[in-house]
């Protein structure tokens, strides 16, 4: 039985979270995963149509060539927002406190205030009410921004495979970076944002 | 410490008495029976403080939702339970206990059970717009198909 048949969707929503754009009332994208789980996701395509990489493909670079320098610029200085929702904001404290100090690698700070960060780390499970503010606040951010889904419950469900829970973020937001774990060690969780920082100093992000 | 059954069975006599298997007594009721049975207990058996109330859904049975309240007496330091069930409705009892406005609003939203006189009976836990009750038995348990070996091998999906 899909999931779209089963009662208890709400009456706006089919299947995923957000799934036609010009339907929803907040043109919601809908991501794809890679890789058929289940029959209902073959043949599906990725629909980025308010996606601001593709808006933007130069990510709004200067005309005269100083490209290089703003990746780097932006790369050094990644300050992560607030988004910590449950457990695996534990370990996103941990990774910011003094043994693992992100701080050495640019996030010196947190904001709580998505109009001053650039890269939204999803720590957590995300509940169907979460879902439409976790998207609002992700509008909130200006250009370029990033977007990590820090452990199993961000990325996929994780362990809660039912009616409350979003089966993983990529269906309101989407994610450059998945952290597996549950949740995943602070070690972890810098190895995502190292493996971000990479593509960004290369412009490829 | 409980309460004896003896005692309830005693103070209300046209109910069920028992013991469940956590050593504390309940009382069977009716819903219609509920308020002035939770009124009594709370004035007269000094049962003052509510503690929680749930509720068991068996399909099979025409009144499917097994309300169950629990009371506490700090007098006595027991705990009292009341189990009613209902089809479709019940009587709030926010009035006697205005603690028991949430947790009648989440068993309206997760049960569908109305609550009678409750002032403001709207979903909590889900989303306002969402369809059904989901920790009914006939609800489907929701989530996603996954593609685990154990699945394909065991139950061929």
């Amino acid at each position: 039985m899909a999931i779209d048949e089963q009662p208890g969707r709400t009456e706006r929503q089919s299947g995923a979270y957000g799934a036609e754009a010009a339907n929803s009332p907040r043109g919601m994208e809908r991501r794809t995963r890679n890789g058929p789980v289940g029959a209902e996701w073959q043949g599906e395509v990725a629909i980025t149509a308010v996606d601001a990489r593709s808006v933007s493909p130069d990510r709004g670079a200067p005309a005269f060539g100083l490209s290089r320098l703003q990746d780097w610029s932006r790369e050094q200085s990644l300050w992560p927002l607030m988004m910590g929702l449950a457990c695996c904001a534990i370990e996103m404290m941990a990774s910011s406190a003094s043994r693992y100090d992100i701080a050495r690698f640019g996030s010196e700070l947190f904001r709580p205030s998505p109009r001053q960060a650039d890269l939204m780390i999803v720590s957590g499970r995300v509940a169907q009410k979460m879902a439409p503010v976790l998207r609002e606040i992700y509008d909130q951010m200006p250009d370029p921004k990033w977007v990590i889904a820090m452990g199993d419950c961000a990325s996929c469900g994780g362990v809660f495979n039912n009616y409350a829970i979003l089966q993983g973020v990529d269906k309101v937001v989407p994610v450059d970076v998945y952290v597996p774990g549950c949740p995943p060690r602070p070690e972890a969780l810098l190895d995502g944002i190292l493996k971000l920082k990479e593509r960004i100093g290369k412009g490829q992000a | 410490m409980a309460v004896s059954a003896e005692r309830l069975a005693a103070a209300f006599p046209q109910t069920e008495t028992g013991v469940s298997a956590d050593g504390i007594a309940f009382l069977e009721v009716l819903p219609e029976q509920l308020r002035a049975i939770v009124r009594a207990l709370r004035d007269t058996l000094l049962f003052e403080r509510f503690v929680d109330l749930t509720a068991v859904d068996d399909p099979r049975r025409e009144a499917r939702f097994e309300l169950n309240y629990l009371l506490y007496s700090m007098h006595e330091h027991a705990w009292v339970r009341i189990k009613a069930r209902t089809a479709e409705t019940a009587p709030s009892v926010v009035e006697l206990f205005p603690g028991a406005n949430w947790y009648e609003r989440e068993v309206y939203d997760l049960f569908g059970v109305g609550f009678e006189g409750h002032p403001n009976l709207t979903r909590m836990q889900m989303p306002d717009d969402w369809v059904g009750h989901p920790l009914r038995r006939d609800e489907p348990v929701g989530g996603e198909p996954v593609d685990f070996t154990v699945t394909r091998d065991v139950y061929g999906t």
